[in-house]
């Protein structure tokens, strides 16, 4: 008979930890150690407590120590499960060379076989998930930079990294729990072990199809009201965090997947880096969005300045008004002299104008000079823009697409218009985005659809920062007798008084010597690295223009380059059709796949293969590279 | 009385009206065609083969002006006319390929896969076909060879548009996605199913030779979804893709890759610095004007109504010139974007712009339908499907005056 097979050594009896004495037959105790890594072969941290619960269910807790081993004694012999205590997202993919679903693992944990007298598990993790937080309520003043264990991460999981900058309207939100055992149809016994804490906490995304959430009813007095089971956006909601952190969470999931990776095995899933920024400004701001989209553009200029200078490879991922702050940040990068800092770049569905890529400001149709960023395609080495007319937000849907007796009827009668619109708003997923986008879209909300569109948010903004009778003209005296009577002098002095500030605030920026100066009368030039004086005094005279015009445009406004791509711009300036020749620039035209603003958060087959797969993850490859996919 | 007989036989007539209506109704909605998904002219310029939505089969006899349904469950993709001959190829939904002739002579036919375009040698030594996930064969039955199967990607499914195949001198193109990386030595064609590559080394234009089913050269440089063609003789490969880039190549020199002109900017000029003024990257030298609409559009610009997008390109006479198709959508006030580009095979300039015309408005607003557009070159003919119904455009090129003259229009 072999050693392995000899049966254990008979122990003196023992108290339980309730007092009970335990009979020495039952007493045979086993040293489990467990090394704990995560996929990118990093022990995880030093002091981590690990709780492991034996067939007894009696739990024995350890610490981590520096080499990644967690030593658990006296454990019973027969089967353990074990649960990381307050380590967030790391969610256990492999043990003893067996990959497992995280999503599993943490309703039930594996089961593993320890016997006397030392067993040793080896446990791989998923590196934390990285989410940067640009927004302006933690601290505008310090510049966000990812830790060195982040950079770390990064380095190790390929040398690159992908951002993804989410859009309009999305505040920071959080993580949600994993689907516990109960709620798992897959699950039918109560495991060994039922994960509590931040073991709960998902940070990658669950299935919501084979999940049974019990939700109950707001009581109403003394009424007993009822459990009903959650229907998919409920589930969606409790499993998937919410807002950006739900975008991340989908948007990696589904790189992941587009790069080859399967739910068989989670060992090459790579994180991406969720960048959140100030965007929920409600559904109605969409100026001063766009100032936030711009100031979280500057400070992201320091974080894609540590990674280029770290030598880690840059792709970035942005939608919808995100794409404001990514080509805010490239605009800076670029005028600062520094080139193809990013691989590549997509914009999938950009809130920007048609024209923000192209390099001559004089084509800027935006009053304020907020369209255009010249020099932002320097900073990029290839930049993609996916696109839908489809969308419902950015624009209105190519022609024709309705059946000859739909348009027919509608011409006939107008309600059956009216009848549509509510359809298409109430019907699809995310309504609030197409409430915005029938009543004018996100993009539609922008200065030109309306002729005052701009006066509103403008005034706003400066109503305590710009003189008085200036952005907000002055009333006419009522009978208008005595000096002045229609306040045109008063708003002269005004407006020269805005003139001297805002000189005074670029020439205090200057003399700062601050690379990054922060400005305020002068925000929506946040895009620029400096603002010089002549160009302060350029901003104030367009604004006080615009002001005279009651605040009509001087220029035809331009479709969203979400909507339209570069099919017009190409004809006007060389250097998008020269992009184009040379495949710096590309474009992937959505229309017949992509019928929803935001359909890429949780999308169809078609979507999946063909933006995911075909359009973002195959063009990164060509010249880059994500995670350690090959 | 009088009255009462008046009105029996106002009733009568409206009755009789309303029942020859609702059968004339559904004599035109039997008799409906949806939408052609692939059409293929025969070199004569007589026939035309289409395969539509509905799976139905028809042929149209364009000297008659008329047309006969075959099938109602014709394989989408497959309608296929041989070079020089009275055949055509198709397969139905039993996935069984006929080659059959017009007056109904089915002369072959064989079980095979389902087909995403498929091409057949005049002496009907060749027959090549792909599968939805762009892998080509050689032949069928036991003769079957895979000539490409290196990948599942690029595919049908994931493109939104076929591996488009054609058949000049002793060569074949295919091109669907893209450019093809790396170099010939380093990538076999075939590979074992467990060695499959994520994405294949030929989803972009590759020249293929007849005679060793072997491919001669990649051809690089075009972008997203890609339409490319062979001269009849064999000697010009012409590429043109949704990223606006057109590119040609002579089979006898394939490393040799011309860029077409830019509509607007004129030539491209590779291999300069970055930072030069923009003008000194364009050669304008040849440049003609392009048509543009005569009102602004709805965001105040006057547009190009010829688009390098392309969704098709069409040898139009003989070997010698080919008209290159613009991706366009429909849209009123006359700012559909329907004018092809013509071109010399060998010179980089349009030669003219021809409009293709808006009623009925032709089938260039989807990729996925790029084989409905086909030209017999010797016949100087050019024939699309259309984008809303499934008639069909025919038209005639004039090489004298460079007109391009709607002659028929079938439904």
């Amino acid at each position: 008979m072999s050693d392995t097979l000899a049966p254990p050594a008979l122990q003196p009896s023992r108290s339980s930890a309730s007092g009970s004495r335990l009979l020495a037959h039952c007493c045979v105790s086993v040293t489990v150690l467990i090394e704990h890594r995560d996929t990118l072969g990093r022990p995880l941290p030093e002091g981590t407590q690990v709780e492991l619960c034996d067939i007894s269910r009696r739990s024995y807790t350890a610490r981590i120590d520096a080499d990644g081993v967690s030593r658990h004694e006296g454990v019973t012999p027969g089967k353990v499960a074990w649960q990381l205590l307050g380590c967030e997202g790391r969610h256990l993919v492999d043990v003893d060379d067996e990959p497992c679903d995280p999503r599993l693992a943490a309703a039930a944990p594996p089961e593993c076989v320890v016997a006397a007298d030392e067993t040793t598990l080896r446990a791989i993790y998923l590196p934390p998930p990285i989410l940067v937080n640009l927004r302006e309520d933690v601290g505008a003043a310090s510049p966000v930079l990812l830790s060195d264990e982040q950079l770390e991460q990064l380095r190790l999981a390929g040398n690159n990294a992908t951002l993804f900058l989410h859009g309009y309207n999305v505040p920071y939100g959080g993580y949600r729990h994993f689907a516990n055992w109960e709620q798992r149809d897959d699950v039918t016994e109560r495991p060994l072990l039922v994960p509590s804490g931040s073991a709960r906490i998902a940070t990658v995304r669950q299935e919501t199809e084979g999940v049974s959430i019990l939700v109950s009813s707001q009581t109403r007095g003394n009424h007993y009201a009822p459990s009903y089971q959650a229907n998919p956006d409920q589930r969606e909601a409790f499993l998937n965090g919410s807002a950006a952190h739900n975008w991340c969470l989908h948007m990696e999931y589904r790189l992941n997947s587009a790069a080859g990776m399967t739910d068989d095995d989670w060992r090459p899933y790579t994180r991406i880096v969720g960048v959140a920024w100030s965007g929920d400004t409600g559904a109605v701001d969409f100026f001063q969005a766009e100032l936030n989209a711009m100031a979280a553009g500057r400070r992201l200029v320091a974080l894609l300045s540590q990674l280029h200078e770290a030598g880690i490879a840059i792709n970035v991922i942005s939608h919808s008004l995100g794409a404001r702050v990514i080509l805010t940040a490239l605009n800076i990068l670029g005028e600062q002299g520094r080139y193809q800092v990013l691989d590549n770049l997509y914009l999938w569905q950009p809130a920007v104008a048609d024209n923000a890529l192209v390099n001559d400001p004089t084509q800027d149709s935006h009053p304020l000079g907020m369209g255009v960023f010249p020099d932002a395609h320097k900073a990029v080495r290839k930049a993609v823009v996916l696109l839908s007319q489809e969308d419902g937000i950015l624009g209105p849907p190519p022609e024709g697409t309705r059946s000859f007796w739909q348009q027919v009827a509608e011409k006939v009668n107008p309600a059956m218009r009216g009848m549509r619109w509510a359809l298409e708003t109430f019907g699809a997923d995310d309504w609030l985005d197409e409430l915005i986008g029938t009543a004018g879209g996100a993009y539609g909300k922008k200065w030109w659809v309306f002729p005052s569109g701009l006066s509103t948010p403008i005034a706003q903004y400066y109503d305590d920062k710009a003189p008085a009778d200036t952005v907000r003209p002055p009333v006419a005296h009522q009978p208008p007798v005595g000096p002045d009577p229609y306040g045109r002098e008063r708003a002269a002095r005004g407006w020269q008084a805005f003139r001297e500030q805002a000189i005074q605030e670029a020439r205090d920026a200057l003399a700062s010597g601050d690379v990054l100066p922060t400005y305020h009368l002068l925000a929506p030039l946040a895009h620029h690295a400096v603002i010089t004086e002549a160009r302060a005094a350029q901003y104030v005279d367009s604004l006080q223009a615009l002001v005279a015009r009651h605040w009509r445009a001087g220029k035809m406004p331009r479709a969203a380059l979400g909507h339209v791509g570069f099919e017009e711009v190409g004809k006007e300036n060389p250097l998008i059709e020269r992009k184009l020749g040379n495949k710096t620039f590309d474009f992937v035209d959505q229309t017949l796949w992509l019928f929803d603003h935001s359909g890429m958060r949780i999308p169809s087959e078609e979507v999946f293969e063909k933006s995911y797969k075909e359009g973002i993850y195959d063009r990164i490859k060509e010249s880059s590279r994500f995670g350690r996919y090959e | 009385m009088v009255v009462t007989n008046k009105s029996k036989l106002v009733a009568l007539i409206a009755g009789t009206a309303l029942i020859f209506g609702v059968a004339a109704y559904g004599f035109l909605f039997s008799t409906r065609l949806e939408p052609v998904t692939s059409l293929s002219v025969s070199t004569d310029g007589r026939y035309v083969v289409s395969a539509h939505e509905d799976a139905k089969l028809v042929l149209w006899d364009l000297e008659q002006r008329k047309r006969e349904v075959l099938s109602e469950s014709a394989n989408l993709y497959s309608a296929y006319f041989i070079e020089e001959s009275d055949a055509f190829l198709w397969q139905d939904l039993d996935n069984v390929v006929r080659v059959q002739r017009v007056d109904g002579e089915v002369i072959e036919a064989f079980e095979h896969f389902p087909t995403y375009g498929h091409v057949m040698s005049r002496d009907r030594e060749h027959y090549l076909s792909a599968n939805q996930t762009w892998n080509i064969y050689h032949g069928h039955g036991e003769a079957l060879r895979p000539v490409l199967r290196d990948s599942r990607s690029p595919s049908f499914t994931g493109t939104g548009q076929v591996l488009n195949l054609s058949l000049g001198g002793r060569y074949f193109v295919s091109g669907g996605s893209g450019s093809p990386g790396g170099e010939l030595e380093d990538s076999p064609p075939v590979r074992e199913e467990e060695e499959f590559r994520f994405s294949s080394s030929y989803g972009g234009v590759t020249l293929w030779s007849l005679d060793t089913l072997a491919p001669v050269a990649k051809l690089p440089g075009n972008s997203s979804k890609t339409y490319a063609t062979i001269s009849p003789d064999g000697q010009w490969v012409v590429s043109g893709d949704e990223n606006t880039i057109g590119l040609f190549w002579h089979t006898d020199s394939p490393r040799d890759r011309h860029r077409m002109a830019s509509y607007n900017h004129g030539i491209l000029l590779e291999d300069l610095p970055e930072g030069l003024e923009e003008n000194e990257y364009w050669d304008k030298s040849q440049l003609i004007p392009v048509p543009e609409s005569s009102q602004p559009d709805k965001w105040g610009s006057i547009r190009s109504l010829a688009t390098p997008t392309t969704v098709a390109i069409a040898f139009i006479n003989g070997s010698e010139e080919f008209l290159r198709i613009g991706y366009a959508h429909y849209e009123s006030g006359g700012m559909s974007r329907t004018y092809a580009a013509l071109f010399e095979a060998g010179n980089p300039w349009p030669q003219a712009y021809l409009d293709l015309g808006t009623d009925p408005f032709p089938s260039v607003n989807d990729y996925s339908r790029n084989l409905s557009i086909d030209s017999a070159p010797e016949a100087n003919l050019l024939v699309t499907g259309h984008a809303f119904e499934g008639g069909i455009s025919v038209y005639r090129y004039d090489p004298e005056a460079r007109t391009l003259t709607k002659e028929w229009v079938g439904r």
